[in-house]
């Protein structure tokens, strides 16, 4: 499982290498359409697709996740980004039937950290994406559930 | 009717730091009832947390956020006494929305 996942996530990021040259304004403007989409992805490459493409890896963004989790409906995270121009923090569950689980919104003068508790609905990769001016940026860590928590 | 928003916000060195919990069942839509029939989905879709005009806090959820949605954030620039008030709209239509003084 976890191979599949990095191969799965290196073809992506393949993929949104060639296509990303150009900046961002067409995600941009698409955003607004695309949030039921990105909510409504049964999948995680739909769900990434839905957001804009595949978020670089950075070291800039800290994801707080329990290694082993005994009850899957209950899943405390938290997220702080030091990146600049952070405008929203998103939680993506590699996993969850529809993995875009939250997003947040930072205006201005509100510090980029959220904390919060999340359903996974089995062992799998939590993805904490932050969206800046610069795009989309993400950390990730898995996570074992004893007890699945969406059903 | 749901029950109230439980709202603490504290302002301390020119920060607030918040902690909001929406008591609300966040239902998956894949939970079995003592009946073994399905519950609806039912889950907070959006919220949004507001000094005055000023928006502070927003987010979008499904219903992968745990039930009684719990969450904590940081903002500056209030001063104490101002009210934060917290409002959600859920995927029934239903809504909520509740007030808190910041001390």
């Amino acid at each position: 499982m976890p191979a599949l996942t990095s191969i799965r996530r290196r073809r992506m990021l393949q993929v949104a290498g060639a296509l990303t040259a150009a900046p961002w304004p067409a995600a941009q403007a698409a955003r607004a359409q695309d949030e039921a989409l990105a909510f409504a992805a049964g999948n995680f490459a739909d769900a990434i697709s839905a957001l804009g493409g595949a978020p670089q890896p950075s070291t800039d963004i800290t994801l707080q996740l329990p290694e082993v989790a005994d009850n899957g409906a209950v899943v405390p995270v938290s997220v702080s980004s030091r990146l600049p121009g952070t405008r929203e923090i998103l939680i993506v569950v590699d996993g969850n039937p529809q993995p875009l689980a939250v997003r947040f919104s930072i205006p201005d003068g509100t510090e980029p950290f959220v904390a919060t508790r999340i359903r996974m609905a089995g062992s799998g990769t939590v993805y904490a994406a932050v969206r800046t001016d610069d795009g989309l940026f993400a950390v990730a860590r898995r996570a074992e559930v004893s007890v699945g928590g969406c059903g | 009717m749901a029950e109230p928003i439980r709202i603490r916000a504290r302002l301390h060195d020119g920060i607030t730091e918040v902690q909001i919990l929406m008591p609300h069942p966040m239902e998956t839509g894949m939970r079995q009832d003592e009946t073994g029939r399905l519950v609806p989905v039912h889950h907070i879709t959006g919220v949004e947390v507001t000094l005055g005009t000023r928006t502070v806090f927003a987010a979008r959820m499904s219903f992968a956020v745990s039930r009684d949605p719990l969450i904590a954030f940081r903002f500056t620039g209030a001063r104490p006494g101002q009210r934060l008030r917290v409002a959600w709209t859920d995927s029934r239509g239903e809504a909520r929305a509740d007030e808190a003084a910041i001390v």
